[in-house]
C-alpha cells in the first residue's frame, strides 16, 4: 500500500511488546467480590439492591445498557454506579443462548449490537450501532479494523489475533453487513506480521473480501484517522471524518465483541487487557471483567516487582494516570501499566533553548514551542486559535523536549472546552419502562 | 499481601498528565557534548600557544561564573549550573579572542556576555543575541589596538599557507582558530552525540565556496581558514540565537555568509562574523514567523 505521509514527524518509541507476549494466551481471571460499574449520563439501573444477577445480566438501560460482569447479588445502587458483590464466579446468566440463525439485515444485527452493550473499545465513548448507521448513510466502501498499537506496551490486538482468529472475521463480516461496505482491511503494525498471517489463513476458507496491511509503527500514526490517511493516500481535512472518505475504522477488539453479541448473544462485560510494565513480575494479556479493580489485575499478574511511581489506565502516551489501586476497568481501557521511578527519568523543568526539536516531530504540524509560550504569557496573538484546538495531544513534543516542559499540560489546560464527541445531538434518552425490560 | 502494601503502595503513585516516557535527552546532553567536542582544540592550543590560552579560558570561565552566580542572587532566581550553559558560552567567548589578550578586556567580555548578552534578557533561552558576539562587539568597538595587536606580527588576511592551518598558526586570530584539525575532531564528535545542526554548518561553507568562486577568490582558501571553521561549526550553530526551523536556519547561515563574504572584501574576517552574526540575530523572530510549519 502507499504511504502518503513521508515519516519525518512523529517519533519512534521503543517497543516493550515482547514481555507481555511471553505467554501467548489470553488468561482468565476469576472476578473479585467487588465490582462496580459507572453509569455514565443517560443510564438507569435497572435493578435494584438485593437482585440476584448473573454474568451478562442487564443492570442499567439507557443509551446503551450495562450489564453484570458477574454472578452474584446486587450491593448497592449509588448515583455514580453499581456496585456488585459477586460470589467469585462468573456463572453465565442462563437466558443467554448461541443463536441458532444469523440474520444478514443491518437492522437486525444493529439491534444486537445495540443489545449487547458495545461501544467503541478504545477511547471513544460512541456506541457501535450508531456509527454503523453513520456508516451506512454515507455508504462507506470499506470496513477498517484498526489493530495499530504504536504506543507500545500494548498486546491487546496482537494477542486477539492469534487466539481469536475466525472469530474476529466472523465479526468483521457482521460488522461489514452492517454498513454495506464492500471489502475489509485490518492494519497492523510492522511488528505483527505473525498475527496478520494467522488471519489470511482463515480467511483462505472464510473467502471474504479481506485484505491485511502492516504499517510502519511509528508513534502518532496509529490512530483511526492516521490510518485512513495511510490506506486512502491522501491527507484528511481537519474537521473531515473517515467516513467521508468512505472508510469506517473501528478497533479491532469491537469486531470480537460483535462476534460474541451476534452469534453467541454475549453481551459486553469483559475485554482483553494488557497487563504489563517493568513493575509487574508477570506481564500477560488478561480477560478482564469489566468493573473489576486494577489491583486485583495486578494480582493476576502475580503482583509488583518493586515500588511503582505510576499507575496508568490506557496507553503510554495518552493513557491517563490514577492514583489508587481501586480504579475500575471500563470499556475503553486497554492496558494497566505499571511504570517504576526511573521509567520516568523526572527532572526540572528548564527554560526552552529553542532547539526546535518539537517543531520537527509535531504530526500536525504546529509550533508547540510558540504555544507554549502564548498560553504560559498569555499574549495569544502569534498564534492562531485554531493551532491551539488542532492539537491532538498526541505527546511526541513532551517527549523529545530537552527542557522537560510539560507541553502538553499546558496545552490541555489552555485548550477550550472541545465540542462533544460524534454523538448525534438530537437523540435523546429512551424512557426506560420496568415492564418491557426484557431480562427484568 | 498486596492489602498489606497498600498505603504504602499508593502514597507513591502520582498523577500526572500523559504523555508517561521521556527520550531521556536533557539540555545538560547538547551543552556538554558542544564543550566535549571543544576539547580537541584546547589541546591542540596548550601545544602551540602555552599556558596562554589556557589563562583565556580559565579567567573567562571563572568570570562567567561569577557574574552568573551573582545576577542570580541579585535576582533571587534558581541557581543551577548543571547544564553546562554558562561554562559553553564562557569557553566559546575564550575560543573566540585573541590569545595575547589582557585578562581584564576578559572579564570584561564575559560581563558583558553574560549579563548584558543573556541574563538581562531573562537568562537561558530569552536571549536574541549571541552573547559571545556581543561581547565581541564590544571589545572589538572600544578597544580595537588589543584585538587586533596579532594582525601585525606576520599573518595577513588572505595569504595563507594551506599545510599550516592544519597544524597551527603561532599566532592565529583567535585561539579556536588554531587548527582545522582540530575543530573537524570536535566536529566528529558533535556528529557522534547527535547534536550537531549539520545544515547550518554545511550551508554555510557552501555559500561561502560558491560565494569566493562569484567574487573571484580561491574558494580552498577561503573556506580553510581556523577562524572561518570554527564560526562555521560553532559561533553559528548555537541553540538559542538561530531560527527554529531546518529551512530557516539554511537562511540564517546563508545571509551569514553572504553577508560576512561582502565585508570582508574589506575589512578583517575576524570582525566581520561578530557584526554579521549580530544582525542575523536581529532578524531571526521574523525568519521564525515565516518559515513557520505550514499547515
Amino acid at each position: 500500500m502507499n504511504l502518503s505521509r513521508p515519516f519525518k514527524k512523529g517519533i519512534a518509541l521503543p517497543n516493550h511488546k515482547s514481555r507481555s507476549l511471553l505467554s501467548v494466551q489470553i488468561h482468565r481471571i476469576a472476578p473479585h467480590r467487588f465490582l462496580f460499574f459507572a453509569l455514565s449520563r443517560g443510564q438507569i439501573p435497572c435493578v435494584e439492591a438485593g437482585t440476584r444477577v448473573f454474568a451478562g445480566t442487564q443492570i442499567a438501560e439507557g443509551i446503551l445498557p450495562l450489564h453484570s460482569s458477574a454472578s452474584g447479588h446486587v450491593a448497592e445502587i449509588a448515583a455514580s454506579g453499581i456496585r456488585i458483590e459477586s460470589d467469585e464466579a462468573a456463572t453465565p446468566d442462563p437466558a443467554i443462548l448461541p443463536r441458532r440463525e444469523i440474520p444478514n439485515a443491518p437492522e437486525l444485527l444493529s439491534r444486537f449490537v445495540r443489545d449487547a452493550g458495545i461501544e467503541s473499545l478504545s477511547a471513544g465513548h460512541t456506541p457501535t450501532h450508531l456509527r454503523a448507521a453513520e456508516a451506512l448513510e454515507r455508504k462507506v466502501h470499506t470496513l477498517v479494523l484498526n489493530a495499530c498499537t504504536s504506543e507500545g506496551f500494548g498486546t491487546f490486538d496482537d494477542i486477539l489475533m492469534m487466539n481469536h482468529p475466525l472469530e474476529i472475521l466472523k465479526g468483521a463480516e457482521c460488522l461489514k453487513t452492517m454498513c454495506s461496505a464492500e471489502r475489509i482491511v485490518i492494519a497492523a503494525d510492522q511488528d505483527q506480521i505473525e498475527a496478520l498471517e494467522v488471519l489470511n489463513s482463515r480467511n483462505y476458507q472464510l473467502k471474504l473480501e479481506l485484505e491485511t496491511v502492516s504499517l510502519p509503527a511509528r508513534y502518532p500514526f496509529g490512530t483511526d484517522r492516521s490510518v485512513t490517511e495511510q490506506l486512502a493516500g491522501r491527507a484528511l481535512g481537519r474537521k473531515e471524518a473517515p467516513e467521508s472518505m468512505g472508510y469506517w475504522v473501528e478497533h479491532l477488539a469491537t469486531a470480537f465483541a460483535v462476534y460474541e453479541a451476534v452469534y453467541l448473544s454475549k453481551p459486553l462485560y469483559e475485554r482483553v487487557v494488557t497487563v504489563t510494565g517493568p513493575c509487574v513480575t508477570e506481564p500477560k494479556n488478561v480477560w478482564a471483567p469489566l468493573g473489576i479493580s486494577v489491583r486485583h489485575l495486578i494480582r493476576s499478574a502475580k503482583g509488583l516487582l518493586r515500588d511503582p511511581e505510576r499507575l496508568v489506565l490506557g496507553g503510554l502516551m495518552t493513557g491517563e494516570a490514577v492514583d489508587s489501586l481501586d480504579a475500575v476497568i471500563k470499556k475503553k481501557h486497554q492496558a494497566v501499566l505499571v511504570l517504576p521511578k526511573e521509567w520516568l527519568h523526572p527532572e526540572d523543568e528548564m527554560p526552552c533553548i529553542r532547539c526546535g526539536l518539537c517543531i520537527e516531530v509535531c504530526p500536525e504540524s504546529l509550533r508547540p514551542e510558540a504555544l507554549v509560550r502564548a498560553l504560559r504569557t498569555g499574549n495569544c496573538s502569534p498564534v492562531d486559535d485554531d493551532e491551539i484546538e488542532a492539537c491532538t495531544e498526541c505527546g511526541s513534543c513532551d517527549y523529545v523536549c530537552p527542557s522537560r516542559i510539560p507541553i502538553v499540560g499546558v496545552i490541555r489546560k489552555g485548550k477550550k472546552k472541545c465540542p462533544p464527541p460524534a454523538l448525534p445531538q438530537a437523540l435523546a434518552a429512551p424512557l426506560v419502562s420496568y415492564a418491557s425490560s426484557p431480562q427484568a | 499481601m498486596l492489602q498489606a502494601l497498600k498505603p504504602k503502595v499508593e502514597k507513591l503513585l502520582l498523577t500526572a498528565s500523559p504523555p508517561h516516557a521521556h527520550s531521556r535527552r536533557s539540555v545538560g546532553d547538547f551543552f556538554w557534548s558542544t564543550l566535549g567536542a571543544l576539547i580537541p582544540i584546547w589541546i591542540w592550543s596548550w601545544f602551540l600557544l602555552g599556558w596562554n590560552s589556557f589563562r583565556l579560558a580559565f579567567v573567562a570561565l571563572a568570570s562567567s561564573f561569577i557574574f552568573e552566580a551573582g545576577y542570580k542572587w541579585f535576582s533571587r532566581t534558581r541557581f543551577s549550573f548543571r547544564d553546562g550553559s554558562t561554562a559553553l558560552y564562557a569557553f566559546l567567548l575564550a575560543l573566540s579572542l585573541p590569545a595575547d589578550l589582557p585578562s581584564t578586556l576578559v572579564i570584561l567580555g564575559a560581563f558583558i556576555a553574560v549579563i548584558i548578552g543573556k541574563s538581562l534578557y531573562g537568562g537561558l533561552g530569552q536571549n536574541v543575541f549571541h552573547p559571545v558576539h556581543a561581547a565581541r562587539a564590544v571589545l572589538f568597538a572600544a578597544f580595537p589596538y588589543e584585538m587586533t595587536r596579532w594582525a601585525t606580527s606576520g599573518v595577513s588576511r588572505m595569504n595563507v599557507d594551506l599545510s599550516q592551518p592544519f597544524f597551527g598558526h603561532i599566532s592565529p586570530s583567535s585561539v579556536g582558530g588554531v587548527s582545522i584539525f582540530a575543530i573537524l575532531i570536535g566536529g566528529a564528535i558533535l556528529i557522534f552525540r547527535r547534536c550537531f545542526r549539520w545544515e547550518m554548518t554545511c550551508s554555510h561553507l557552501l555559500a561561502l565556496w560558491f560565494g569566493a568562486l562569484l567574487l573571484g577568490w580561491n574558494p580552498v582558501q577561503t573556506i580553510f581558514r581556523g577562524d572561518v571553521l570554527f564560526a562555521a561549526f560553532f559561533l553559528i550553530t548555537d541553540w538559542v540565537t538561530s531560527p527554529i526551523t531546518f529551512w530557516g536556519r539554511v537562511l540564517f547561515s546563508v545571509s551569514t555568509a553572504a553577508c560576512v563574504l561582502l565585508i570582508s572584501r574589506t575589512c578583517s574576517y575576524f570582525e566581520a562574523i561578530s557584526y554579521v552574526i549580530l544582525m542575523a540575530n536581529a532578524f531571526v523572530p521574523l525568519i521564525d514567523w515565516h518559515f513557520r510549519p505550514k499547515r
